[in-house]
């Protein structure tokens, strides 16, 4: 059985942090959610039941501690203890990562075990959502996330109040689907974390790294029972988090790309070559502080730079060899840069692991992210144009009748989708390169065919993005990018549910 | 620059991979009879005891700079404590403080200041826009070792070679490589290195070393190439700016850039080493510069302030993360060499992360790790006494002048 049958719900972002955003309980998010949400099995074995062949450590764990009423703890101190017992993790490296949610910027926490070793961390996560009432951690209702090696896929679990008392769980209940993600837009569930990159503007930072939003935002501690005791001593940084979350990704990257091996399958091959095109989620970068360095996929996507050496190896542009952009310094704190849209973590690795695996070209890469190249977020005309190609290759079944795996189905698929009007977009060793699809008239001229004036070699595409980024490490540059946090902010708003809440930013 | 593949550099330098001990994979230790070319080192010094410090034997301009040359008229050795000459570089004003202003902002930034009151430190990671083929400036060199599964031999790739470019640090993978990568992406299957040994200390290894992923822990593998990366020159860094003082900018005038402290020990380095695009040296001479307009030296008569600022542990400059100088970021651990724990560290490197970046894993490794493991510059704060003299740019001396604060 492939991994896309009937297993995957779209795409659940670990929000501002955590897994999902909504939870039970909270009245918020009560009709967004199916109603079953809270529901838990009472028989020890309809949790059987819903448990058969997941292999992945909480299920393991539910099978020998769930008791006759499939009643599996009695608080969440215990579970949590419990779990890092049966991974063989030792206590001590137990941590607590706390982010601001988009629930009116409430806390929320997620939980690692085995911090000190990434992989070993990013088998099970843990989240807690904050209460109704707004002042503690839900300690009755929160979920985790486990890795089923055997499926290639995380599992979810909800737990929450048993009926007859204690905790009881809910297995990969379907109550998140509406709430954190598009249905079709992946085919894979994978924790995100929306800031990955220093500062993590919007989660704790300390100890080691100095908060940004998370102080300033904060008015003070959650002085709830649950959170002081996930906190007191075992809070860690956002910084030790990432590497666990970059770890969740890999796993789940690499168990997605062995489907270009299975047998054709324009599903299957759809949902590999849709990131490049579609943004299932997005992360968020921020100044660091007020010193004007700023993350470069700002500006850049950072699959440019990665695959343009592959492509131009020679090439000497200061833009393929810096991971940051130098703005003037803000002049205040309104002025600085906080949670810039940018392109997700997991679609940047689902993206070089098609290249990796020799089922796209480094310069296939370059060619759809040269169109509409100032945006690496949010590009409509890309997106539309890889729903067009895949309606394209629905209709033109013969685009792919000899093809033996679904990873030659993407490459008919890829091709399927870079032509406009009868016009390939694969133009030889050239680029279409395309700044800014939203200009007056642009949209319709490409959409047209008419893409001559923005053919172009690759080194000459990259002389335009060297002046591009020059250009942006600038007082205008800023001004532009705080533009941006706004319309960026507000498009990830209307497409995440589990985007954050960016200061001084109003969406309609 | 040609790039060379690490088989070549085996053969020409003549050591394997795991090692070349008679009739046996493992490396030889260095006072294990190791002679003529097949594992020749050059300037090596295969003396036995505890970690020692000699003179490098080069001679000339190892790095294109005129300045901190073995060879500079000052002594080519670390216990000199004489000044010389102190020879100037004209400069371009502008270039520099425009590179000393990004040194500045790595140097201030809220989460990684460079200056704290017992160390100095910066990442590995080197500054933006460093050619990859140049990477490893910063007194810690880093590449990778992948042992594949079931491969004859670990690889050992992006090494620094001062003398032909690195090696490659592309992955040469076949498709059955790539079978049994994918067959456990989460496997750890080698390691991104990060080591500070420094190019002109020697340790005796013995017979007893150990192995990381099939490879010898031992000099020929794991201590710094680059001649900048050595002892010496950081010793003559701190010599220079400590006793090549120039009063840079107007004292009176806090507008001129030259006023602020880290600018001017930035550009005196610059004047001096030509090496303004380094945070290290930027912030070694910054500190240097300071402790001597603020008349600070050590209280002992048996050594010099460079001497033991330079010495670090013994090894090299000893490496931890920024909350931590004892720790390290996740996924990473000490290596140790003969008792130096601190020197080398290895992060992992799973299946997965090699079959996707084999391209070029050596940028994977600067782009995951480097930035977080940091290199610390332990200053003996107990045996600094200060007592500054002159009136240029002392009111602020305080103290503990090294603990330079941005402007």
């Amino acid at each position: 059985m492939t991994r896309a049958a009937g297993v995957l719900l779209g795409l659940l972002a670990v929000s501002s942090g955590a897994v999902g955003a909504a939870g039970c309980g909270d009245p918020a998010r009560a009709e967004a959610c199916d109603a079953d949400a809270c529901e838990v099995p009472t028989q020890r074995a309809d949790l059987d039941q819903q448990l058969t062949g997941l292999a992945d450590p909480v299920a393991d764990w539910l099978r020998a501690s769930a008791n006759d009423d499939a009643v599996i703890g009695q608080d969440y101190e215990g579970v949590l203890a419990e779990v890092g017992q049966s991974l063989g993790c030792d206590p001590q490296q137990r941590q607590t990562y706390v982010v601001l949610s988009n629930l009116e910027l409430a806390p929320k926490a997620v939980v690692s075990h085995c911090s000190e070793d990434p992989q070993a961390a990013s088998a099970v996560l843990t989240i807690f959502e904050p209460n109704a009432a707004r002042d503690d951690l839900d300690g009755e209702r929160f979920r985790m996330a486990a890795w089923d090696d055997d499926a290639g896929i995380y599992r979810r679990y909800q737990v929450a109040p048993h009926p007859s008392g204690g905790l009881g769980v809910a297995v990969e209940p379907a109550f998140c689907e509406g709430c954190h993600g598009t249905l079709a837009a992946s085919r894979a569930w994978a924790p995100i974390m929306n800031e990955m990159t220093n500062p993590w503007a919007q989660w704790n930072a300390e100890p080691g790294f100095a908060s940004v939003l998370f102080d300033e935002t904060q008015v003070e501690p959650l002085a709830g029972p649950t959170y002081q005791s996930l906190t007191q001593t075992q809070l860690a940084s956002a910084s030790k988090l990432e590497p666990i979350i970059r770890g969740a990704i890999g796993r789940v990257t690499a168990s997605v790309i062995t489907d270009r091996t299975e047998e054709a399958d324009a599903d299957l091959a759809a949902a590999l070559l849709r990131p490049l095109f579609c943004d299932a989620a997005v992360n968020f970068v921020s100044e660091s502080h007020t010193s004007g360095e700023l993350d470069a996929s700002a500006v850049l996507d950072p699959q440019i730079r990665r695959q343009f050496t592959s492509v131009a190896p020679s090439a000497s542009w200061e833009w393929l060899r810096d991971d940051t952009i130098k703005l003037p310094a803000a002049a205040t704190e309104a002025d600085a840069i906080r949670l810039l849209a940018v392109r997700a973590e997991l679609a940047i690795e689902a993206e070089a692991a098609l290249v990796s695996r020799g089922v796209l070209r480094p310069l296939d890469v370059l060619r759809v992210r040269a169109l509409d190249w100032t945006r690496p977020v949010g590009s409509k005309f890309r997106c539309d144009l890889f729903v067009v190609g895949e309606a394209r290759l629905a209709a033109e079944p013969e685009r792919w009748e000899d093809a033996e795996t679904t990873g030659e189905v993407v490459a008919a698929l890829f091709a399927a989708t870079m032509q406009v009007s009868g016009t390939s977009l694969l133009q030889a060793d050239l680029i279409v390169a395309v700044a800014d699809l939203e200009a007056d008239g642009v949209a319709e001229l490409v959409a047209a065919g008419a893409v001559d004036p923005w053919i172009r070699t690759v080194e000459a595409w990259g002389g335009e993005l060297e002046e591009h980024v020059a250009s942006m490490a600038s007082a205008e540059g800023r001004s532009a990018l705080l533009a941006e946090v706004e319309t960026r902010g507000c498009y990830a708003r209307r497409t995440q549910p589990t985007a954050p809440i960016i200061p001084g930013t109003t969406c309609p | 620059m040609h790039m060379r593949t690490l088989a070549l550099l085996i053969a020409t330098a003549g050591f394997c991979l795991t090692g070349c001990r008679d009739g046996d994979a493992a490396e030889m230790g260095d006072d294990a009879g190791c002679e003529g070319a097949k594992c020749d080192d050059p300037g090596g010094d295969t003396t036995g005891g505890s970690a020692e410090t000699f003179a490098s034997d080069t001679e000339g301009d190892t790095d294109g700079d005129t300045e901190g040359d073995t060879d500079s008229g000052r002594g080519s050795d670390t216990d000199s404590g004489n000044a010389g000459e102190c020879v100037f570089v004209e400069v371009d004003p502008d270039a520099v403080i425009d590179a000393c202003g990004d040194r500045a902002d790595t140097a201030f930034n809220p989460n990684r200041v460079a200056f704290g009151e017992d160390a100095m430190r910066w990442s590995c990671a080197d500054v933006d826009g460093r050619h990859p083929d140049d990477r490893g400036q910063e007194y810690c060199e880093y590449f990778a070792i992948v042992d594949l599964p079931d491969a004859e031999l670990p690889g050992i790739y992006g090494v620094v070679d001062p003398q032909g470019g690195p090696t490659q640090a592309q992955i040469p993978l076949t498709e059955a490589d790539m079978g049994r990568l994918e067959a456990d992406p989460g496997a750890v299957v080698g390691s991104c290195v990060f080591t500070s040994w420094n190019e002109d200390v020697d340790v005796t290894t013995g017979d007893d070393f150990e192995e990381l992923h099939r490879v010898a822990v031992t000099k020929h593998a794991f201590r710094m190439k680059l001649p900048q990366n050595s002892l010496q020159a950081a010793a003559f860094l701190v010599q220079d700016c400590v006793q090549c003082p120039r009063i840079g900018g107007d004292p009176q005038d806090a507008a001129d850039p030259l006023h602020d402290t880290f600018t001017r020990g930035c550009y005196l380095n610059a004047e001096i080493n030509e090496t303004e695009d380094r945070k290290s040296d930027s912030v070694l001479c910054a500190a240097a510069m300071r402790m001597s307009e603020c008349g600070c030296d050590v209280t002992s008569e048996d050594t010099y302030l460079e001497n033991e600022i330079a010495a670090g542990d013994g090894l090299g400059f000893p490496l931890g993360t920024w909350d931590d100088p004892d720790g390290l970021p996740p996924g990473c651990r000490y290596q140790s060499v003969e008792g130096y724990a601190h020197n080398v560290v290895a992060c992992d490197l799973t299946a997965g992360d090699v079959v996707q970046h084999a391209q070029e894993i050596k940028s994977f490794c600067a782009d995951r790790y480097a930035d977080d493991v940091v290199v610390y510059v332990p200053l003996p704060v107990e045996d600094i006494a200060c007592a500054p003299v002159g009136d240029e740019y002392v009111e602020s001396c305080g103290d503990s002048p090294w603990v330079i604060q941005p402007q």
